[in-house]
């Protein structure tokens, strides 16, 4: 039994795979490969000589999102770590180099020669990491079974990138001494220094910026251009007096922001190149002004799809109503633009698709700016439902086999029928489709073959409304079948195949014991006779019967032919003749081949010949 | 008569534990929800509950509004019938969503049957430096649409890859260092190198047709693993459909099919009382057949002779010879 088991169920679980998938659990570990990781980290090398210090973090960050078992990953990160290091010195020094640029640009050289100063020393950092580098390659090389050449080479380029980055610096310093030789030469630093005569403006009004531009001795210079500059566009150029002031009235931008800069420049021009250094004021900031209006926005809280939903409102300031602003309304992905009318009122009419998803959908209301009127935006929800219709199904309990099931059935929503609906029932092998007539009935059929069997059949009925904002209903059901030909045939049948079992075990139940077949010749005793029935009995009966007549009991050692031949003559030829009839009949049915039943008709016919004989002679 | 009986009772025994285990073994079949094994999409069946399509052409009824709907179908391996094709061309036109995840299977006759120029090819995707633990499950890495929102990276399994991706949009790609071969090989061997696209998003009338690289995303054991379950979440509207039917079912499933059919056949009323009739009356017939057995092993004539004892031996034995040859025994 447990070979057949295992036989069968080896063969039942033991199903081929595709080859599309291998068990994760059965994958081990790999370590990254490393000319491709290398590969990776030489790439941010040339990163970091270009100066593409954001490409070389994103190249490292890449690095380390590359699968690495946890012995290895550990070096990983620390070699990638001193590569960032690296990144961070040279983003140092050239931060601090192009200060000291910007600085010789103004001629201040010596805030320039300080910025050098520091550019240096994070140069020096930068060389001291590099060499940490070039020693952690070759373990990092070795952990991961591989050459280091890769590594070192780019390693060895950025230590030649460090010279030239370092030859950068010596030429800024060279210029530093050059700005210097020139200021001993009588070159002045000049200085700008505006004021506005407002913190805080209304956008579109207009703000007056005055200012002085002086030399380091505070002696104004005089027709000198000044540059003005509203948040980083230049607007205006003015001239300095004979005492160097200067003034300038500015518009002030309709920006709807919290603030706008404003700063001055001058860049000496001719021979001024050669006396004076640039100056720029410092930057000072106007708040800027404006008003932000209400905006009510009335949203339906529900919308169906197919339908359009009305969204009103209202844009005012203070209570007053604003009109002429422009409003647009985004939902669904669609836009709508629309203009506020004299009372502040607008209007849209939002039509919701007919295949939106139910759920929450956003309405964005939003109003443009308008002179010192600022952006106003609102948004709504709106919830997308689809309205349940009703079913009201009229379907039999049972049905035959051969026959139909009518299904009926009203589709209405809120009392009104939906006409027109479709309606699908699937039934055991069978699809119906009908459609809802203008009142909202339908009628389907569910058809049963005469072979099916009496059972629960089940079936499902789904009703789709033509109208998008309805929702469709389904429900699922059974019908008994009773197959009239099978309940009444297979009890028939089965009682038949019954009878005939039960017949043909009371034939084996006589003949049951071949013993006492065997026996029944020898034994003649009263009590085995009353005891025993069918032919048997009913041959112990004649030989009871003869045995009286002729005073001649049967021995257990006699044969039926023997017994015969001693009761020859004792009884009348008549009894004599009925008895041997009845004697070879029993004879043969003992002896001979079983072909049916036992002749007990015909026996008991015989017997009662006998009986009949007997009493009569008796 | 012992040897015989004990045969049929194993063979009865073991039926009826083998019918058992057919039923009680979960389901091994691949990418099938029923499988609770890492092959298997158990998980996406008890988080998502989809609906079970067994043929393409059901979407015509089972789909209500196809603008809400999802169709995954993942890993086919049997064709594509035109009914089948024709069934998917209609959901997708209609504002369906369409995930087809395959590699090596018959997704191309999908992709052929919307006329669209991608294609899965053949060959397997390795990465060596971007994977999930070994090369033959590579990460790829998503772009920035809305279907692949907190979609970081995905963990591939034995994947294939897209061509002829022209007209399409790619929503994934593998990395630069990923590489195609025939079988798993090492990046020397390497049929083409990557980057490579891995997934993709076609228009088809109204709907959407996404395209993987991979039928084994989401699967149980490749699920939970980078941002799998995320892009499923993405991908999965509020009505969600699985084929079904264009698995190969194992073994085990066609027994269980066969199984539940003949069950569904006993329920019916006539075969089960007739059932319940047969089994009693079969119970009682054995015995009695029993009881007709037990004269085989009696020897009659010994039996006579302890009844009767001053019975003459030789002449028993000579009847009982001649019945046996009156009976036609030898």
């Amino acid at each position: 039994m447990i070979l057949v088991l295992a036989v069968f169920s080896y063969s039942i679980v033991g199903a081929s795979d595709l080859p599309r998938h291998v068990d994760p659990s059965l994958l081990g570990s790999e370590y990254p490969f490393s000319p491709q990781l290398f590969e990776l980290y030489t790439s941010a090398f040339g990163s970091i000589i270009a100066g593409e210090y954001v490409d070389a973090r994103s190249l490292l960050d890449t690095v380390l999102m590359a699968y690495a078992p946890p012995d290895v990953r550990e070096s990983l990160e620390e070699y990638t770590d001193f590569v960032v290091d690296v990144i961070g010195g040279f983003e140092s020094t050239e931060s601090s180099l192009e200060e000291a640029v910007h600085h010789l640009r103004w001629l201040r050289e010596k805030l320039a020669a300080d910025s050098i100063d520091e550019a240096l020393r994070c140069l020096w950092e930068t060389n001291r990491t590099i060499g940490i580098l070039e020693e952690s390659s070759s373990p990092l090389a070795l952990e991961l079974k591989s050459s280091a050449q890769t590594l070192l080479q780019g390693v060895t380029e950025l230590g030649l990138h460090l010279e030239d980055v370092n030859l950068e610096i010596l030429g800024a310093l060279e210029e530093a001494e050059l700005i210097g030789l020139l200021r001993t030469a009588g070159l002045r630093e000049s200085e700008l220094v505006i004021s506005i005569d407002v913190e805080e403006a209304l956008v579109g009004s207009s703000a007056s910026i005055e200012g002085y531009l002086v030399d380091v001795n505070g002696t104004g210079l005089q027709v000198r251009d000044v540059d003005v500059f509203l948040g980083g566009n230049r607007i205006d150029t003015v001239s300095t007096d004979f005492s160097g002031f200067f003034a300038s009235e500015i518009d002030v931008p309709f920006l709807y922001q919290e603030s706008v800069s404003v700063h001055a420049e001058y860049w000496p021009k001719e021979e001024d190149v050669d006396r004076f250094t640039p100056s720029s004021s410092d930057a000072l900031e106007i708040s800027l002004i404006y008003f932000s209006p209400s905006l009510k926005v009335e949203v339906p809280s529900v919308g169906y799809p197919s339908k359009t939903a009305k969204v009103s409102g209202w844009l005012s300031f203070e209570g007053e109503a604003l009109g002429g602003i422009a409003v647009q309304a985004v939902s669904f992905g669609r836009r709508q633009i629309s203009k506020s009318g004299e009372d502040g009122f607008f209007e849209f009419d939002i039509a919701v698709p007919s295949d939106v998803v139910e759920g929450m959908a956003d309405v964005v209301v939003e109003s443009k700016p308008s002179d010192l009127y600022g952006p106003v935006r609102v948004v709504e929800d709106m919830e997308i439902t689809r309205l349940p219709v009703s079913l009201v199904l009229d379907k039999p309990s049972w049905t035959f086999s051969g026959g139909y099931a009518e299904i009926e059935g009203l589709v209405s929503f809120e009392g009104v029928p939906l006409g027109d609906c479709m309606v699908e029932v699937k039934g055991r092998n069978q699809v119906e489709y009908v459609r809802t007539l203008s009142d909202g009935k339908f009628v389907a059929y569910l058809e049963y073959p005469l072979i099916s069997l009496s059972s629960r059949y089940p079936f499902s009925l789904k009703v789709v409304p033509e109208e998008p904002w309805l929702r469709s209903v389904a429900i699922d059901g059974d019908i008994f079948v009773v197959n009239v030909v099978t309940l009444f045939c297979a009890p028939v049948f089965l009682g038949a195949a019954v009878f005939y079992v039960l017949q043909r075990n009371r034939d084996a139940g006589f003949v049951a014991s071949k013993v006492d077949a065997l026996d029944v010749s020898l034994v003649g005793s009263p009590s085995d006779m009353s005891s025993r029935g069918g032919f048997e009995g009913l041959y112990l009966r004649a030989l009871g019967a003869i045995a009286l007549l002729s005073e001649v009991v049967i021995r257990p050692s006699n044969t039926i032919r023997e017994y015969l031949a001693l009761i020859s003559g004792k009884v009348s030829a008549g009894i004599f003749s009925v008895f041997e009839r009845l004697s070879l009949l029993y004879e043969r049915w003992v002896y001979g081949r079983k072909r049916g039943g036992p002749p007990l008709r015909r026996a008991e016919r015989m017997l009662e010949d006998l009986e009949d004989n007997s009493e009569f002679e008796g | 008569m012992r040897v015989k009986s004990v045969l049929l009772l194993s063979v009865l025994v073991s039926g009826a534990v083998l019918v058992g285990l057919t039923f009680v073994y979960p389901s091994v079949d691949d990418l099938m929800v029923e499988n609770p094994f890492w092959n298997g999409l158990s998980k996406v069946y008890v988080s998502l509950d989809p609906v079970r399509v067994k043929e393409l052409s059901e979407l015509r009824t089972l789909v209500l509004n196809p603008g809400n709907s999802t169709l995954l179908i993942l890993g086919p391996s049997t064709p594509f019938s035109e009914e089948d094709l024709r069934a998917l061309r209609v959901f997708v036109s209609r504002g369906g969503l369409l995930v087809l995840a395959d590699d090596f299977g018959s997704g191309n006759e999908v992709l052929e049957g919307f006329g669209v120029s991608v294609r899965f090819e053949r060959l397997l995707l390795q990465d060596r430096l971007f994977k999930e633990r070994n090369g033959l499950m590579p990460r790829t890495y998503g772009e920035r649409v809305s279907c692949l929102m907190g979609v970081d990276s995905l963990v591939l399994n034995y994947a294939g890859v897209l061509r002829d991706v022209e007209g399409a949009v790619v929503l994934a790609w593998s990395s630069p260092f990923s590489y195609v071969s025939y079988e798993p090989s090492v990046p020397a061997e390497a049929v083409l190198s990557g980057p490579f696209p891995v997934v993709v998003e076609c228009g088809f009338g109204e709907g959407e047709i996404i395209v993987v690289s991979d039928s084994s995303l989401f699967i149980n054991s490749m699920l939970d693993l980078g941002d799998n379950a995320v892009l499923l979440s993405n991908l999965c509207r509020d009505e969600l459909f699985i084929d079904e039917g264009h698995c190969i079912p194992s073994r085990l499933t066609v027994l269980r099919a066969g199984l539940s059919g003949v069950y569904s056949v006993l329920r019916m009323t006539e075969i089960r009382y007739g059932l319940c009739i047969v089994v009693v009356f079969v119970i009682f017939n054995v015995k009695w057949m029993k009881g007709d057995d037990e004269e085989v092993v009696v020897d009659e004539v010994e039996e006579l002779m302890k009844r009767h004892p001053e019975y003459d031996r030789g002449l028993l034995e000579e009847l009982q010879e001649k019945r046996r040859k009156a009976r036609g025994y030898q």
